[in-house]
């Protein structure tokens, strides 16, 4: 038999056997069949002794072309395959997307601490300082060196829960303007949030345990305009710049000249609504000048030095920005109001 | 105080409109809680006279009457009882709506046509109960007259929320005082008609006798004899401004005191001169043996404390509060005395509040009247006893007046003035509004006006006072909005900063923040549970730390708790001393509310008594509680207890804090098996632990909940997060060995860890227990720990064999120490 013809034989035996290929193992049979190490290819490369020597070169080529025609087919199908399986496996790995995503149990804040915080970055922001002080006072502290005399009608604002004789719950943060000026030397910047408490029961708008955030600035050449410019930078902050603020002549013992702050009421814009009681402002905080008697009481000369104080509820902001209508629901702690503070 | 549109336009020319009125007087300082117009729903009403009645004929009850209204006459049926001829009554014509809501129509009543509706004054919201009859109105007035006119209830009544510091507004002529000094207009205030003063008529001396025995609490008495009154009701007009004011009406006497009280804020009292023993005023404090009943009927035992108007054997009011009943005006009295004094107001307020007894008197008094023109109120008030109430005044007014007011004199820079404010206004300028507001004001010096302060501003004592009058002029909405300049940058301390990072890293663990309040009931539920924890943790101080603690805290546990002098409600009674309650607490409310699972934390205060007379301890804590978690991490049926040690471990690890560890510990409020003791070296910190079944059980909690409380200025003292310096990445492989062992079951899991590290060099870098079991396999009173290693050289590669080395040593001390077999050897 012509050995040339045993390579067109062995050629379209291969061709057939390919064609009808498809998955790997078929073409690791056809790759045995004829490049293993008995295959057909083999065997051919055995018969090549024993043909005439001038042959061997035109045929030894044929041969490896043969070869190097099978590997190629074979491993050119080979990726297809895969390539195949490998679409396969990624089109049955498909999942639903829209799957819930597995979320991490996460804390929420109480609006409280939120706003807190807030208006704590806020004055942060203008130069002031954090001042803390005790929630356990004396007549002096709460009272007496803010300008608030025994037998005074100012007492009858404040109505105050005692301990004993000595010593009361404080009814709102002032004290610990006392207390920073009496070991603090002038500029003073300060804001003390902190809690408070009144004889007050606890009813939707009223509540005993509340919080205040109190502001003190004292320095030399501090001015009434200086009071009006840092509030409004806050109300601004922390309501939005559409919010007008206003200031109105009012009366603290501690303060003189001394304003009520009012801000354009959030929901009607001014037009008058229940919330503000048709006035279209809401009273947000009291503020004034520190009166002349309490610098000196604390140690301070007012001659040669002003400021200015001003202390909010801390509660009614958050009512307000939030539009809470209840101010129990600040201290019930029912998980469905506390997730909704992010 | 309430002040009437029409009343206080009749002393100024009101510059503004009724709705612009309230915006002024509110931006000058005098709140205006509430504006309302007398005539709400009434501009429709006309008046009418009844000129005809007739049987209805089909309706026994019913009348049918002829009323003129004027321009018209109108048939309109009736079953009011009072219906009479020539009655003034208030019509309703058709088409009307009344303010109750009800629309008027044309219409027929049982076949009888009538056109309109007499009214009753609850039918108009004139008066809040339900009237038996129609309104029968004062015989003067003309049918046809639109009612509101009529009655004069064409008004607006401005309810304001006057600040101490405005006591001269409690009389309308303070708050036309205010509206001249503060509006542009130039206006004059329009004053009162008075009696003539004494010298201008020859009035006689005057038959009784003032004697003031303590001139401090009664700076001035005065009194003034009228005879032959006639006790009537007032005219209406002033009966309009009483009402308009909140005051009712009671006759013409008591109304006309009322009245000038309200003009000059001078509390003014009529005695019936002939119930008044031997015609003599003594004004002294009173004896303890001595009762008054005063005009509400209430008997009032006195004491030497209280300051009474007596004659000469008895008291006969209590001074500056409220007049007695046994000289008091009845439809009997010919002859009354009027008084018009002034009183010390800190006695006044202290005398108020000794009886609950707040009057409109007293309360003008505890803010100081105007010493100065007692006599003009008092000869105001005689003025309209002669017209409105026939009296005859024959005598001279008793002055008894010690020490006449002195103006206080004051002086202001104007350069101070326009500093504070951060404004520029001149000198001449800031006279012209003080002079305004009722100050003398002139310039003194270059720089300086002297202001004398007139009797009726006792409120300003001091320079600021003035500014703030400058400033009220000027308008505090006219200021520039200036910042102050800042020497330093804002900002957090350092351990404020900690604070925000423990919240942030809590909330991180999935914990939720809570409020509680700090008042707590009297006595709960939870208070005996925490009597261990108070001796053994709350009330212990370290005298190692740094704390600035006292330590004087009681011994006796119920000593401890802060109570309340004059708490409002047992629910908020004493102050909270401990977290725990209050997070146990929340959660039971929420379980009660379908949540399940929860786990919050709280920061806040607590208070402890350190002794009476002594400032309370104020600490902050850091509280946790959970409920309802759901992985078991050991099996053991704790997941809320392994939970909360986990966060607080990671707070512990966020915070950079070392050599910290957990020891069992035994507490009333915890399951006896399940709490632990955290502590920093011998410091204890806090402590954790599942509640004790019983109170699961009692608050209604799902099993296991568990709470736990920590010291929050103790952790913020470990805390070294903030030194923290970089630690080169290790750059040679580490190798992990694991270890099972079987142990007795008693045997803390953190001895094991111990006694493992003590017993390896420094390459052992991590131990951790991965495994924990009980059970199948293993002995009675066994358990089995899984331990994983990690060995790490940071200068070179470990050789297997030097790890080897040391897992044996572990494993030899773990033998003898614990007698520990190692599984699998």
């Amino acid at each position: 038999m012509n050995i040339e013809e045993t390579i067109n034989e062995v050629k379209e035996e291969f061709q057939k056997m390919f064609a009808e290929a498809h998955d790997s193992e078929s073409l690791e049979k056809i790759r045995i069949r004829f490049l293993g190490k008995n295959g057909r290819v083999k065997k051919l490369y055995g018969k090549m002794g024993s043909i005439p020597d001038e042959s061997k070169p035109v045929l030894g080529k044929e041969l490896n072309k043969l070869k190097q025609q099978i590997t190629r087919q074979l491993e050119a199908r080979q990726e297809i395959i895969e390539e195949e399986k490998k679409k396969q496996q990624l089109e049955e790995e498909r999942i639903d997307v829209t799957l819930p995503g597995t979320r991490i149990k996460t804390g929420s804040q109480h609006p409280l601490s939120l706003v807190t915080e807030e208006l704590e970055d806020i004055f942060i922001s203008m130069g002031f300082k954090i001042a803390e002080g005790p929630e356990v006072e004396d007549e002096y502290y709460n009272f007496k060196a803010l300008n608030i005399p025994e037998d005074h009608p100012a007492r009858d604002l404040q109505d105050t829960l005692y301990l004993d004789d000595l010593y009361l719950l404080r009814t709102h943060t002032s004290p610990v303007q006392v207390r920073t000026m009496e070991k603090t030397k002038p500029p003073i910047k300060i804001i003390a949030p902190g809690r408070v408490y009144r004889a007050d029961e606890l009813d939707a708008s009223h509540s005993p345990v509340f919080h205040q955030l109190e502001g003190l600035v004292v320095d030399d050449k501090i001015t009434f305009g200086d009071l009006k410019g840092t509030i409004s930078i806050m109300v601004e902050q922390i309501f939005g710049e559409e919010h007008s603020v206003r200031f109105r002549p009012s009366y603290f013992p501690f303060t003189e000249p001394s304003a009520e702050v009012d801000v354009s009421c959030i929901v009607c814009e001014g037009k008058g609504c229940s919330l503000c009681s048709r006035t279209g402002w809401l009273e947000i905080m009291g503020s004034g000048m520190v009166h002349p008697k309490v610098l000196s009481m604390s140690g301070i000369d007012p001659r040669s030095y002003s400021g200015f104080a001003f202390g909010m509820g801390i509660d009614r902001i958050t009512l307000l920005k939030y539009g809470i209508d209840d101010i129990r629901l600040l201290q019930e702690n029912n998980r469905r109001f506390l997730q909704q503070f992010k | 105080m309430q002040i009437s549109y029409n009343w206080l336009n009749s002393y100024i020319d009101i510059p503004c409109e009724p709705e612009e009125l309230k915006y002024f007087l509110t931006m000058a300082g005098l709140e205006v809680e509430e504006m309302s117009y007398q005539g709400e729903g009434l501009d429709k009403i006309i008046t009418g006279e009844v000129i005809g009645i007739k049987d209805h004929g089909n309706a026994d009850n019913l009348k049918v009457c002829q009323v003129d209204c004027g321009e018209e006459e109108r048939q309109i049926v009736c079953g009011a009882p009072n219906i009479a001829e020539n009655l003034r009554v208030a019509v309703a014509l058709p088409g009307t709506r009344l303010p109750g809501g009800l629309k008027i129509e044309e219409t027929e009543l049982r076949g009888i046509k009538s056109s309109g509706m007499i009214c009753s004054a609850d039918e108009l919201g004139l008066k809040e109960e339900r009237q038996s009859g129609i309104m029968e109105l004062p015989e003067e007035i003309e049918a046809g007259e639109l009612l509101v006119e009529a009655l004069l209830l064409n008004d607006y009544v401005y309810k304001l929320d006057l600040t101490p510091n405005y006591a001269r507004c409690l009389g309308h002529l303070g708050v036309a005082r205010e509206i001249r000094g503060l509006s542009d207009n130039n206006l004059e205030i329009n004053w009162p008609d008075l009696l003539p003063e004494d010298n201008g008529k020859a009035y006689q001396e005057a038959s009784t006798e003032v004697e003031i025995q303590d001139p401090e609490l009664c700076q001035r008495y005065t009194c003034r004899l009228i005879e032959d009154v006639e006790i009537k009701p007032s005219p209406l007009w002033l009966q309009r401004r009483l009402e308009a004011a909140g005051i009712r009406p009671i006759n013409n006497i008591v109304d006309i005191t009322n009245y000038v009280m309200l003009e000059y804020n001078q509390p003014l009292h009529a005695f019936d001169y002939d119930k008044i023993n031997g015609r003599k005023i003594i004004i002294r404090r009173a004896n303890s043996d001595e009762r008054l009943i005063t005009l509400d009927d209430e008997k009032r035992q006195l004491t030497p404390e209280v300051l009474v108007i007596a004659d000469r054997e008895k008291p006969v009011g209590l001074a500056g509060v409220m007049g007695g009943a046994n000289t008091e005006v009845t439809k009997s009295t010919n002859r009354v005395l009027l008084e018009a004094a002034s009183f010390d107001a800190v006695n006044i307020r202290r005398t108020a509040k000794k009886y609950a007894l707040s009057s409109e008197s007293s309360h003008r008094f505890e803010r100081k009247i105007d010493i100065t023109a007692v006599a003009e109120a008092s000869r105001r008030a005689c003025y309209l006893l002669e017209r409105y109430a026939g009296g005859k005044i024959t005598e001279k007014m008793v002055d008894c007046y010690p020490e006449p007011y002195e103006k206080k004199k004051l002086q202001l820079e104007p350069d101070r003035v326009n500093n504070l404010l951060g404004v520029e206004i001149a000198g001449e300028e800031m006279i012209d509004m003080l002079t305004g507001l009722g100050f003398e004001a002139n310039m003194k010096e270059a720089s300086r006006i002297a202001v004398s302060i007139p009797g009726f501003r006792r409120d300003v004592e001091g320079e600021a006072d003035l500014v703030e009058e400058i400033a009220r002029v000027y308008g505090y909405n006219n200021i520039p909005y200036t910042r102050p300049a800042s020497a330093e940058p804002g900002g957090r301390t350092p351990e404020q900063k900690a604070s925000l990072k423990i919240n942030r890293i809590l909330r991180g663990q999935g914990l939720e923040e809570v409020k509680n309040f700090s008042l707590r009931p009297e006595e709960d539920d939870l208070t005996d549970y925490l009597e261990d924890y108070y001796k053994n943790y709350l009330a212990v101080t370290d005298s190692k730390s740094s704390s600035s603690r006292e330590d004087s805290f009681e011994d006796n546990f119920k000593d401890s708790i802060v109570k309340l002098k004059n708490p409002l409600s047992q629910a908020f009674s004493r102050m909270r001393i401990s977290l725990l309650p209050g997070l146990i607490e929340v959660l039971s409310l929420n379980s009660r509310k379908q949540v399940k699972d929860m786990s919050t934390y709280e920061t806040g205060r607590v208070f402890a008594s350190q002794g009476k007379r002594n400032r309370p301890a104020e600490t902050d804590k850091i509280g946790l509680a959970s409920m309802g978690a759901a992985h078991d991490t050991w099996n053991l049926s704790a997941p809320d207890y392994f939970y909360l040690k986990g966060a607080a471990e990671n707070l512990l690890d966020k915070l950079e804090i070392e050599a910290w560890s957990w020891q069992r510990t035994k507490l009333d409020i915890f399951h006896p098996g399940r709490a632990a003791e955290l502590k920093f070296k011998d410091k204890r910190v806090g402590v954790l632990g599942e509640l004790h079944p019983d109170i699961i059980e009692e608050f209604k909690l799902p099993v296991r909940t568990s709470a736990a409380e920590l010291d929050k200025e103790l952790i913020y003292q470990a805390a070294g997060y903030e030194k923290i310096s970089y630690q080169q990445i290790p750059r040679f492989p580490s190798i992990s060995r694991d270890l099972a062992l079987l142990i007795a079951e008693d045997i803390p899991a953190r001895d094991v860890i111990e006694a493992a590290e003590e017993a390896s060099a420094d390459i052992l870098i991590s131990t951790e227990i991965f495994d924990f079991y009980q059970g199948e396999q293993i002995p009675e009173g066994q358990k089995s720990l899984a331990l994983n290693m990690v060995f790490q050289d940071h200068n070179k590669t470990l050789k297997e064999e030097e790890v080897e080395k040391q897992v044996d040593n572990i494993i030899e001390v773990l033998e003898d120490e614990f007698q520990a077999k190692i599984r699998g050897k």
